[in-house]
C-alpha cells in the first residue's frame, strides 16, 4: 500500500503545477504537455512550499500539507483553466514504439536492472530524514559521513512530501518517479514541437541511457525533465516557462547550476539579449541564492566550498579519453551519433550553444581532480545527458500541430492551422 | 533489441518481484544488495535509539543510514555492529544474528 501511494503522491503533483495552464504556451500545447508541464512546476511548488515552511519553524504534518497544498490546487484549478481544445493526430506506428520504450524502462526498473546506488546512499535516506524530523534536518546534513548535504533539496523534499502521504519510503516509488520523468519529457517534446520521431529518439536514447547509466532513483532524471522544459519553451519563446524549468534545475542538482549559466551564456550569445537572458534565469538565480544562504547560515558548505580547487591541466587528455569512452554509453556513442547526423538538416542553435558549453562544464569539472578516474567512471554516463538532451532538441522538427514560436512558421506538415483571436493555434 | 540484451544479459530470474531494489544491477550479486536485506532486518532486531557500526566502506553505511532511521549509525564503536559477507575481529562483540548475508554482532 505504501508503494501505491508513494506513487499516487508522485502522479498528484500536477495538480499543484495547474496554474501553469494560465500561460499561453501551454495554453496552446496538448494535454499531455500541458499534464507534464504541470508536473515539473508542482514538484518545484512542492519543494519551494516545504522550504519555506522549514525555515520558518512550522512543521510539516499531513493537515498542514493538506491546508497549504489543497489552497494551491484549488488557485490553480480556480484560475488555470484553458480555453483551448488542442486534438493532435496519432501517427500510430512512432506512438507505439514510444511507448514500447517506456515499457522497457519500466520492465528495468520494476526488476531491479536500473536502480541508482544514489539513491541508497543520500537521496532515499535525506528524505527519509527530512520526513521524520518534519523538516529539513540541519542537524542530519551537518554529520560528514553523510554525502553531499549541500545538494539542492528538490529531489528529498518531492520524496518526503509523498513518504508524508504515503506514511512510509518507497524505494520502488522513488525508482518509478524517474520513469514518470522520462514521460513527461516525452510528453513536452512531442507536445510542444510536434515531433513524433523526435519524441521516439528521445525515448529511445532515455530508455538506453537510463538502463546503462542506473539513472532512476537519483535526481537526473527530474533535472532531465527540467532542462528538457527550459529548453524546449525557449525555442519556442516561452519565457515564463523556461524560468520554471530553470529554476527547477538549479533547485535539484548542483549540475542545474551550471546548465543555468549556460543557458544565459546562450541567449546572451544566440539572442544577444541581456535583458531576457536575466529574465528568465532570474527565480533560478534568487532559489540558488536562498539555498546558498540557507547552507552558509547553518554552515553546511560542503561541495560548493571545493569550488576553488586547482586546475590539473596535465590530466585533460585523460579526462578526454575517460569521458569519451563513457559517452560512448557502451553502444559505439550511437545516442550521439543519430542527432549529430540529424543536425545537417535542422539546428536550433540556442540548444545546441547548451549543448557544447555543458559539454565543456563536465570537463572543465573533471580536470579539478588529479584523479578523475572513479569520478568519471561513477557519474558521466549521468552528467553527460544534459548535453545529448540539449543536442537533441536541437535537431528536433517544429511540426504544425506543436506549438509554434510567434512569428514563425511550422514545418513538417504543411497543414493550415487556425488561430484563435487570441493567436493561439487552434485544432489541426 | 540492445535493450533488451541488457537486461537478459543482467541474468534471471526475469519475472520474478525482487527482494531489493539492487537485486540486479549487476551479473554478480551486488554487496549493496546484501547491505539492504541486513540493515532491514538489523531495523527490526535492534532496539530503537541504539548506536550502530556498519563494518565496510562508507556505502554501506549509508544505506543503513536511510533504512535505520530511528537508529543512530556511526563511523564506530557503536553498540551494535552490522557486517555484511564478513565477521567482525573484535572480542568486545559478540554475534547476536547470523545470516547468509552476513551478522549482527552485540558489544559484550
Amino acid at each position: 500500500m505504501t508503494h501505491v501511494l508513494f506513487v499516487a503522491a508522485l502522479l498528484s503533483l500536477p495538480l499543484f503545477g495547474l496554474w501553469t495552464w494560465r500561460l499561453e504556451a501551454v495554453r496552446r500545447a496538448d494535454l499531455a504537455a500541458r499534464v507534464a508541464v504541470a508536473g515539473a512546476a508542482g514538484a518545484v511548488t512542492v519543494a519551494v512550499v516545504m522550504s519555506v515552511l522549514s525555515l520558518v519553524h512550522v512543521r510539516w504534518t499531513r493537515i498542514t500539507l493538506l491546508v497549504i497544498f489543497g489552497a494551491v490546487l484549488w488557485s490553480g484549478a480556480r484560475f488555470g483553466r484553458r480555453t483551448l481544445a488542442i486534438r493532435r493526430p496519432k501517427r500510430p506506428p512512432l506512438h507505439w514504439m514510444t511507448i514500447a520504450f517506456v515499457a522497457l524502462t519500466c520492465y528495468g526498473i520494476l526488476t531491479a536492472r536500473e536502480s541508482a546506488g544514489d539513491l541508497h546512499f543520500f537521496w532515499g535516506p535525506k528524505a527519509i530524514h527530512f520526513a521524520e524530523a518534519r523538516g529539513i534536518d540541519v542537524a542530519f546534513l551537518a554529520n560528514h559521513a553523510h554525502p553531499n548535504p549541500d545538494y539542492p533539496p528538490l529531489v528529498p523534499l518531492v520524496y518526503a512530501f509523498a513518504t508524508l502521504v504515503a506514511g512510509g519510503f518507497s524505494w520502488w516509488g522513488a525508482l518509478l518517479g524517474s520513469a514518470l520523468c522520462m514521460i513527461a519529457c516525452i510528453a513536452i517534446v512531442r507536445g510542444f514541437t510536434g515531433d513524433d520521431f523526435g519524441a521516439l529518439l528521445l525515448a529511445a536514447i532515455y530508455a538506453w541511457t537510463f538502463a546503462v547509466g542506473y539513472v532512476p532513483g537519483g535526481a537526473d532524471a527530474p533535472l532531465l525533465l527540467f532542462e528538457t522544459l527550459a529548453l524546449i519553451a525557449l525555442t519556442r519563446n516561452a519565457d515564463a516557462l523556461a524560468a520554471i524549468g530553470l529554476a527547477g534545475a538549479v533547485f535539484t542538482k548542483v549540475e542545474g547550476a551550471t546548465f543555468v549559466i549556460a543557458v544565459v551564456l546562450a541567449i546572451v550569445l544566440v539572442r544577444r539579449d541581456f535583458k531576457r537572458s536575466f529574465r528568465v534565469a532570474a527565480p533560478a538565480f534568487v532559489l540558488f541564492a536562498a539555498w546558498l544562504a540557507f547552507l552558509l547560515v547553518n554552515h553546511l558548505i560542503f561541495g560548493y566550498g571545493e569550488a576553488p580547487a586547482p586546475i590539473h591541466f596535465d590530466v585533460i587528455a585523460k579526462t578526454l579519453t575517460l569521458v569519451a569512452q563513457s559517452a560512448q554509453y557502451r553502444i559505439a556513442a550511437l545516442p550521439w551519433i543519430v542527432p549529430i547526423v540529424l543536425l545537417v538538416w535542422r539546428r536550433d542553435p540556442l540548444p545546441l550553444v547548451v549543448a557544447v558549453l555543458t559539454f565543456g562544464v563536465a570537463i572543465f569539472f573533471y580536470i579539478h581532480n588529479q584523479n578523475p578516474d572513479w569520478w568519471i567512471s561513477a557519474s558521466a554516463l549521468r552528467v553527460l545527458l544534459t548535453p545529448l538532451t540539449a543536442l537533441l532538441i536541437a535537431v528536433l522538427q517544429s511540426r504544425a500541430d506543436g506549438v509554434v514560436p510567434e512569428g514563425k512558421e511550422a514545418e513538417g506538415s504543411g497543414r493550415e492551422i487556425g488561430r484563435d483571436a487570441r493567436g493561439a493555434v487552434g485544432q489541426v | 533489441m540492445a535493450l533488451v540484451r541488457h537486461f537478459y544479459g543482467l541474468g534471471a530470474p526475469y519475472f520474478a518481484i525482487p527482494e531489493t531494489i539492487q537485486d540486479h544491477v549487476s551479473v554478480e550479486r551486488p554487496i549493496s544488495r546484501d547491505t539492504i536485506v541486513m540493515a532491514r532486518r538489523a531495523a527490526r532486531l535492534i532496539p530503537r535509539g541504539a548506536t550502530v557500526t556498519v563494518n565496510g566502506d562508507w556505502t554501506l553505511a549509508n544505506i543503513a543510514t536511510g533504512l535505520m532511521p530511528k537508529h543512530a549509525i556511526v563511523d564506530k564503536n557503536g553498540q551494535y555492529v552490522i557486517t555484511v559477507r564478513g565477521s567482525l575481529n573484535d572480542p568486545a562483540y559478540a554475534v547476536l544474528h547470523e545470516f547468509d548475508e552476513g551478522k549482527i554482532y552485540v558489544r559484550r
